[in-house]
């Protein structure tokens, strides 16, 4: 006989895998089918609301096409979170080796679905564990090929972008890490941390039985949720106003072709958006004719050089180091927009 | 008398509300079971040089009791879990 302690615990654990698979399958049905349950308005129609109601519209519509993948994606994060063995990942990263540059970057997007813990795993990179590159290759990946963030892509804009982000972000956070920790103020930060390696800790963590996790998981994603939809909600409203108002004329003929791919990669910088919102202001571009290749420029010179985390490691590794990893990440966005137009050209 | 019992919260500066929750807790779980005189939370900056150079590479929020990490990378969120942590280290 199970008491009511006993279920209750069972229907706690149970809740992120049933609302998990829910978010996946809802998702793969509409992709796959193209349905959507509702018939959503043009862009004309939703302008025609008048510019009071327009922004709710927008943001009802966008949550009809996105909710499902946001869901999965939330949900998803908080898997990640409570269940990855992270002093696993993190024994890997505490050695000097020249692979650890590839690992910092590969296991970026897995130990921080929050923005907040980036920063202190990066000093900790920087003084007591792999160095200044690997750490500069987390510290740029992070953002740029964050889980929510690549699925979010992929359902608003395309999975060719949403692929491309992930890739290229992955290589030019690798090479600006091992460019930057070769220079002299580079090499500066590297000796004066040197001294503190070579101590590895013994983890004893505190055991609890899965269902437990899986509840904590869930808690971490309403916490997620908690934090980053509302900023969401603000900017699709904003992004709403743009995308009605704001001249196809200018968009079409500053962000395409190579001044679009140049401009996509330098407004990144001073323009500080919030998690998943610069995605939703790349949907609206688009629509304005904004190309693909300046998108990804965008989408990835944007997170890499997000103000906020460069004061918070300005007082880490200095502003040298910052200024110098700043612009070598916009040159590999601008870089990284041209070989997609090489490529692909302008297929989204 | 015995030692008293150091349990750390390593947290981001200034500290994000995973880590100010978990300190919280914490603190409760202390006050709940009375044993305030023997056990003693404190918040430290996981950033700075000389924590990272006594428990390596952590993610925060971290928990250490005795300098020994219990919670490596999570908010502690229930008061439960806290009070076993520290009845563990107390026995």
């Amino acid at each position: 006989m199970l008491n009511t302690n006993e279920t209750v615990r069972v229907i706690k654990g149970l809740t992120p895998i049933v609302l998990f698979i829910f978010g996946l399958t809802y998702f793969v049905y509409c992709r796959v089918t193209g349905y959507t349950p509702v018939k959503l308005p043009s862009l004309e129609e939703m302008k025609s609301y008048g510019p009071i109601l327009l922004p709710f519209i927008y943001i009802f519509s966008y949550l009809v096409r996105a909710g499902a993948a946001l869901l999965f994606a939330f949900v998803l994060a908080g898997f990640i979170s409570e269940l990855m063995p992270k002093h696993v990942l993190l024994n890997h990263l505490s050695s000097r080796r020249k692979s650890s540059y590839v690992l910092a970057a590969l296991f970026a997007p897995l130990l921080t679905v929050c923005s907040c813990v980036m920063v202190p795993v990066f000093a900790g990179l920087v003084y007591g564990g792999a160095g200044l590159g690997p750490a500069l290759a987390f510290l740029l990946t992070a953002p740029a090929a964050n889980i929510m963030a690549i699925i979010f892509t992929a359902n608003v804009i395309s999975w060719k972008i949403a692929i491309a982000r992930v890739f290229f972000s992955i290589i030019i956070a690798v090479t600006v890490g091992f460019i930057v920790s070769k220079t002299p103020w580079g090499k500066a930060v590297e000796e004066k941390s040197k001294a503190r390696m070579g101590r590895s800790y013994g983890v004893t963590e505190y055991k609890e039985p899965l269902l437990e996790k899986l509840w904590q998981s869930f808690q971490t994603t309403c916490f997620l949720a908690r934090t980053i939809i509302p900023y969401l909600l603000l900017g699709i409203a904003i992004v709403s106003y743009v995308e009605a108002y704001l001249p196809p004329k200018i968009v079409a003929s500053y962000l395409s072709g190579f001044i679009g791919i140049m401009l996509g990669a330098i407004i990144g910088v001073p323009m500080y958006t919030p998690t998943l919102v610069e995605v939703v202001l790349v949907d609206g571009l688009k629509h304005l004719g904004m190309s693909p290749s300046a998108a990804l420029a965008f989408l990835i010179g944007g997170p890499m050089t997000s103000i906020p985390s460069m004061l918070g490691v300005s007082r880490v590794i200095g502003w040298k180091v910052v200024l110098s990893y700043a612009v070598l990440a916009v040159v590999g966005a601008i870089i990284a927009g041209l070989c997609y137009y090489i490529v692909l050209g302008d297929v989204w | 008398m015995a030692k008293k019992v150091v349990v750390e919260v390593l947290g981001s500066e200034p500290p994000c509300y995973k880590c100010r929750k978990t300190y919280e807790v914490l603190v409760e779980a202390v006050k709940e079971l009375g044993v305030k005189d023997r056990v003693e939370v404190v918040k430290v900056n996981a950033m700075s040089p000389d924590i990272i150079s006594k428990y390596g590479l952590v993610i925060t929020p971290t928990v250490a009791v005795n300098g020994e990490i219990k919670i490596l990378g999570k908010m502690l969120g229930s008061k439960r879990k806290a009070i076993e942590i520290i009845k563990e280290v107390l026995d």
